[in-house]
């Protein structure tokens, strides 16, 4: 058994006034592969941003451990930096800020990642070509007018440089073409074999996770984690849907 | 030698209220002697961005301005590089005429240039017993005693002409600088003008360019970081009356504590201007107190069939883009700053010759700290890709 990573216990959390998720229970073992599915709006993307720190969310109950820290109250930039990634469903634009600039502040941040600037830019050429990125986005303006497939390996482009021990994958299939998602699969892939980190995938799609050995599949409805199983839950949930666990948690709650 | 008050520069086209303090900047300049430039009528007849007086003063302090033509269909395979020593007070008119189909480059570079021929901060500058020219510790150098310089370009671009021009000022808090530009563009003309703006006491910024030309067209990038204690006075006009005429006016910087900025930015849709699309977009960040932040945003219409459109977004950084940093391990601090860096990267990584890339790492330390400065200059130590 591996050594756990991430520990959610008991986790009840939402927004100031609403319950979004209740009662969540979660290991994530060191380089282990983890998939949440579910059907849109039950809070998966909630659960990812509040392992990220999202001051947005309060958590009421339980609490979330992180490579042996309680960073239950922690702030999302020193989650970050103790090595938990957050790739965004919807990459946010910043006007005024280069992607280069960008990626130079945030490696800075971290001693093993620093490094003088000419080595820097050479470490982010070869991810640019690994990714099939142009280093003239190195100039552009972070994420600003780039498409949304674009977006998506600029954050794969921040995964590979950054090398957390975590990667919270929200929906980083949505949106591409069959090209840009075999680019960003390929940079999953790179990253679990460069890393050994652990991935918490959450998706819809399941070519995404063709590429992957996934260890564990979750199922979240209605805020609640109402299944766990292993890879072979993503290809019933394929062919099923998840008609049978929105029932059974109908089912629970009368 | 007396001084002068130069009461109106970069005044904007369309004034508004006085007591908004935006409809001209007022500068004391030594008086000079010298006489009319040589420079041909239809360079001198185009309005410039900062004004008549301005214009009057630079020309009568420069008897002899540079005068360079680009013959037709040529490309110009070197930058035309006027420097300005910002620190001694150097005054530059320069005039270019870009004959039909024809491509050139300008590069004007504004600061202390012989700390940015060594591209040093302060810190080398000082082991190398090279004068910086600073404040006494707890004392403010009077506006009046620092020194100024000036550019004034004036660019003509006949048909299908293409010029790319950038403009870098980098002086000293200590000194003063105006940068003036006046273009004119022919039908199909094609003018991008990329500005850094990255400190002085009192910069004063002034362009403006009349696209007479049919389908002409004329882009500006400004980028500016403005300090404590520093002024940075912005003035853009295009007078578009061509037909099918493009114009787009981008300005966006980063203000930290106790900075002081103004942009009046002006695009006037002239009569018979049918089918013309201007733009004007300003993005501003707010990174610290005590700011003063002006903002003029015009758009003149004297046609029925143009377009003109004009956004702005203006204040600290949105919550979004702030968490979406902090998800990246920077702290708000380190966030708000992150634009600041980003500015002098931008300035630097982009420069097209080594005199630019060189004020920008000059000033680099103060605007972004020693250890970023440092990361930078490291960077470009020994490159021979840039302007060699």
């Amino acid at each position: 058994m591996s050594e756990q990573l991430l520990t959610i216990k008991g986790l009840t959390a939402g927004t100031e006034d609403k319950v979004i998720l209740s009662d969540i229970n979660l290991e994530v073992g060191a380089g282990e592969t983890h998939v949440l599915m579910g059907p849109n709006g039950t809070g998966k993307s909630t659960l990812g941003r509040i392992i990220m720190g999202d001051p947005a969310y309060k958590v009421k109950e339980g609490t979330i451990t992180f490579d042996g820290e309680d960073i239950t109250e922690a702030s999302a930039d020193k989650r970050s930096l103790a090595g938990i990634f957050l790739s965004y469903q919807a990459p946010v634009e910043i006007p005024g800020v280069p992607l280069y600039s960008f990626l130079r502040t945030i490696a800075d941040k971290r001693p093993d990642l620093k490094m003088v600037g000419r080595k820097f830019r050479k470490r982010v050429g070869e991810i640019c070509q690994q990714l099939g990125i142009p280093e003239s986005f190195l100039t552009r303006d972070l994420n600003v007018g780039f498409s949304g497939g674009e977006k998506k390996k600029i954050e794969m482009l921040q995964l590979l440089l950054l090398k957390p021990k975590l990667a919270i994958l929200d929906e980083t299939d949505s949106g591409l073409d069959v090209d840009a998602l075999s680019v960003v699969s390929k940079a999953i892939a790179a990253y679990k074999e460069e890393c050994n980190g652990s991935l918490l995938m959450i998706t819809h799609n399941t070519r995404i996770l063709e590429r992957l050995q996934v260890d564990h599949t979750h199922v979240m409805v209605n805020g609640h984690l109402a299944a766990h199983g292993d890879a072979s839950l993503i290809s019933q949930i394929d062919a099923e849907g998840f008609e049978r666990f929105e029932k059974a948690a109908e089912g629970d709650a009368r | 030698m007396a001084d002068v008050t130069l009461s109106k520069v970069n005044v904007p086209p369309a004034q508004t209220w006085n007591y908004l303090k935006i409809n001209g900047l007022s500068l004391e300049v030594p008086a000079v002697t010298g006489g009319e430039g040589n420079l041909p009528d239809r360079l001198t007849r185009i309005e410039t961005g900062i004004g008549d007086a301005a214009t009057a003063w630079i020309d009568s302090a420069v008897p002899e301005p540079r005068l360079i033509s680009v013959p037709a269909r040529t490309d110009l395979d070197e930058p035309i590089l006027i420097e300005v020593e910002s620190d001694r007070g150097e005054l530059a008119s320069t005039g270019v005429i870009v004959h039909e189909g024809a491509h050139a480059t300008i590069v004007v570079v504004a600061a202390d240039t012989e700390r940015a021929a060594a591209g040093m901060t302060d810190e080398r500058a000082a082991q190398s017993g090279i004068e910086a020219v600073v404040a006494e510790p707890g004392k403010a150098v009077p506006e009046t005693d620092k020194p100024i310089s000036a550019s004034l370009l004036r660019i003509s671009a006949d048909r299908n002409a293409k010029v790319d021009v950038y403009e870098y000022v980098a002086v000293p808090t200590s000194c003063r600088h105006i940068e003036g530009a006046a273009i004119e563009a022919d039908d199909d003309a094609f003018i991008e003008v990329h500005q850094y703006l990255l400190g002085g006491g009192t910069v004063a910024a002034g362009l403006a360019v009349t696209q007479r030309g049919a389908r002409s067209s004329f882009k500006l990038d400004t980028h500016y970081l403005v300090h404590e204690n520093e002024l940075l006075d912005m003035n853009y006009v295009a007078r578009v009356r061509g037909r099918n005429a493009r114009t787009r006016i981008d300005a966006s910087g980063v203000l930290s504590d106790g900075a002081e900025k103004t942009l009046r930015d002006t695009i006037d849709l002239i009569c018979g201007c049918k089918g013309a699309k201007g733009d004007e977009n300003e993005t501003v960040v707010v990174t610290g107190d005590n700011i003063v932040n002006r903002s003029l945003p015009v758009i003149l219409c004297d046609e029925e069939d143009v377009q003109g459109n004009h956004g702005a977004t203006i204040g600290s950084m949105s919550v979004d883009q702030l968490q979406y940093l902090r998800d990246r391990g920077l702290t708000t601090d380190e966030a708000e700053e992150l634009f600041g860096r980003a500015v002098v990267d931008d300035a630097a990584l982009n420069a097209p010759v080594k005199a630019a890339r060189n004020a920008v790492l000059s000033r680099a330390a103060e605007l972004i700290g020693d250890e970023a400065a440092a990361d930078l200059i490291e960077i470009f130590e020994n490159d021979q890709e840039v302007g060699e």
